[in-house]
């Protein structure tokens, strides 16, 4: 339950999220419909009125349907299953969200075509007095950041206990987010000044206001993964699961909110930017070049260097698809989207092939969709039955509620190697010179069955 | 000063550019004097290569339109030297241009206005 109540409110708001964005892309904004370049005085027409009626119409129906889905997992036991189901409606929300949009597009190109209206233009305007000028970010607070970020990461590898070994390795991956997020910053920084006037002062006003407020933000999430990683040491230095578990759940639910809230403020302060310029916007420098622009939402176009551009929908920026780091960007979400159900129908496998422990050829095989373990009954040192398992904490591998594989760690044991499952009640405890090992079979029966054969054997 | 660049266009995009800061400083739009981007700074801007860029600078700089050193940049130049009047190949040029009118029955009057709107 716990689960499914997390999944519920970390993924189900992300469909209220697209859905207030995409019904905002209903009306005309600076120069563009649906992704097309439109002009004003076009969205009187009786015709552009009813594509937005439809398009709004079908985000409503398709907004209700998505509502519905996601609850049927309430009624589902199996854990692999309902995770399945809300990877796929992630994936599917933003698709299905977005195609009324891209009907929409379709319909305005194909009513800018019937009366003529369709360039293909070409024309990319530069500011030329504020070329390589604007630039927001200075090196300073992100080095100190850094520098801070990593002598943490120094003192958790000297300082924390090897049971919390792998959190100190969290707290180096989050470290590891703070360059990152200089160098996105700078990249950021870079980027081309939109020209939204014939005026320079606009245009290196509106650059300098924008990229102020980017910088600003990255400074922040920098700084807050900076105070993140200093609280993770902390609570590692504690040394009591109990209260490092629900520090760090609750820990890391406060920094998704306060990253939310940041991005919610920028995206707020850039809204405002867009909403003061917006009268000083001179649309002459728009080019109307709608076939670099597939469904009006991703851009792409050869003739174009520039690795990031100003998106026609929203108020963020999107990727030219046609560079090399959008092609890497685009290979990385394609890897991704090919993992994801990889994943899926593993944690299916997982979840419903039962494990399995046996004795042949003098040696203790343990499977489970492969050979996870082989121990030579000749390397046994002690073998004992046990009916209550030790408190543990995972270091690697597999914890579901029908299985426990991997490496594990024991207070006062150290590591071990676990493979059981563990709503039986009969367990094995086997000692080798290396390794402590946690067995147990399919059921109490088999695990039975293997404890009698090793008792014969080693006797 | 914004600046127009074609990227389909049949003129290669450093004449382009060059052209563009002509017209910006026959215009007013770029005083005398007034300091030029760096050929870095233009050509990340615009998207092309700093070569591209460097070009249109060269012969901008040759022509006489903009001085530029390694301290300073590249600026507006203060004062035009050339002797008032076409160079050879603007006359050629505007032959040309002067021919297709013709050819397309523009009378001379005609093609005097269009001259004199954006003279």
């Amino acid at each position: 339950m716990f689960m499914q109540i997390l999944l519920f409110s970390t993924m189900y708001p992300v469909l209220f999220i697209l859905y207030f964005v995409y019904r905002t892309y209903r009306r005309e904004k600076n120069g563009y419909l649906f992704g097309v370049r439109a002009k004003q005085e076009w969205c009187g027409e009786e015709e552009i009125l009813k594509i937005q009626a439809e398009y709004l119409k079908q985000l409503n129906r398709n907004f209700i349907v998505l509502l519905i889905i996601p609850l049927i997992c309430f009624f589902i036991p199996y854990v692999s299953i309902i995770f399945t189901i809300w990877l796929v409606w992630l994936f599917g929300a933003i698709v299905v969200i977005m195609m009324p949009f891209v009907r929409a597009h379709r319909k305005m190109l194909t009513w800018k075509q019937e009366r003529g209206l369709l360039q293909k233009d070409s024309t990319q305007y530069t500011e030329l007095k504020c070329a390589g000028e604007v630039r927001c970010v200075k090196g300073m607070p992100y080095l100190i950041m850094n520098l801070l970020a990593g002598a943490i990461v120094i003192a958790a590898i000297f300082l924390v206990r090897e049971d919390f070994a792998v959190l100190s390795a969290t707290v180096a991956m989050f470290a590891l987010l703070n360059p990152l997020f200089y160098v996105l910053a700078r990249w950021i920084d870079r980027q081309k000044v939109d020209v939204i006037s014939t005026d320079s002062e606009v245009n290196l006003n509106f650059a300098r206001a924008k990229k102020n407020v980017w910088n600003k933000g990255w400074l922040l999430f920098t700084a807050l993964n900076t105070v993140w990683i200093g609280f993770m040491f902390l609570i590692c230095l504690v040394r009591n699961i109990e209260i490092f578990s629900g520090m760090a759940i609750w820990g890391s639910i406060l920094y998704g909110f306060v990253t939310i809230v940041v991005m919610g403020v920028i995206w707020k302060k850039m809204g405002n930017i867009e909403e003061s310029y917006r009268e000083k916007r001179d649309l002459t420098v728009l080019a109307d070049d709608d076939h670099n622009w597939i469904f009006g939402m991703f851009y792409y176009n050869k003739n174009d260097r520039h690795s990031m551009v100003t998106a026609r929908t929203g108020l963020g920026t999107t990727m030219n698809m046609a560079t090399p780091i959008g092609m890497g960007v685009n290979l990385f979400a394609a890897l991704i989207l090919l993992v994801i159900p990889v994943c899926c129908i593993w944690m299916i496998l997982l979840e419903f092939t039962p494990i399995n422990l046996r004795v042949e050829n003098e040696t203790i095989v343990a499977t489970q969709l492969k050979t996870d373990y082989e121990i030579p009954l000749e390397e046994i040192i002690s073998l004992e039955e046990i009916d209550e398992l030790p408190r543990w904490s995972r270091t690697n591998g597999t914890g579901m509620e029908n299985v426990c594989k991997g490496t594990f760690f024991i207070r006062n044991e150290g590591k071990c190697q676990v493979f059981l499952d563990p709503r039986n009640s009969m367990f094995l405890r086997v000692e080798t010179a290396e390794r402590i090992y946690y067995l147990g079979g399919r059921s109490d029966e088999q695990t039975r069955e293997v404890h009698n054969a090793l008792l014969e054997a080693l006797d | 000063m914004v600046i127009a660049i074609k990227t389909d266009s049949d003129v290669p995009i450093y004449q382009q550019i060059r052209n563009q800061i002509v017209l910006g400083i026959s215009d007013g739009r770029l005083s005398p004097g007034e300091q030029l981007p760096t050929v870095r700074g233009l050509a990340e801007e615009i998207g092309v290569n700093v070569m591209t860029v460097n070009k249109a600078y060269q012969l901008l700089k040759q022509e006489g339109y903009i001085c530029a050193d390694r301290r300073s940049g590249a600026k507006v130049c203060n004062r035009f030297d050339g002797s008032p009047g076409l160079s050879v190949e603007a006359a050629e040029r505007l032959k040309c241009i002067i021919s297709e009118a013709k050819i397309s029955g523009m009378s001379k009057e005609d093609f005097i206005a269009v001259c004199g709107k954006y003279f």
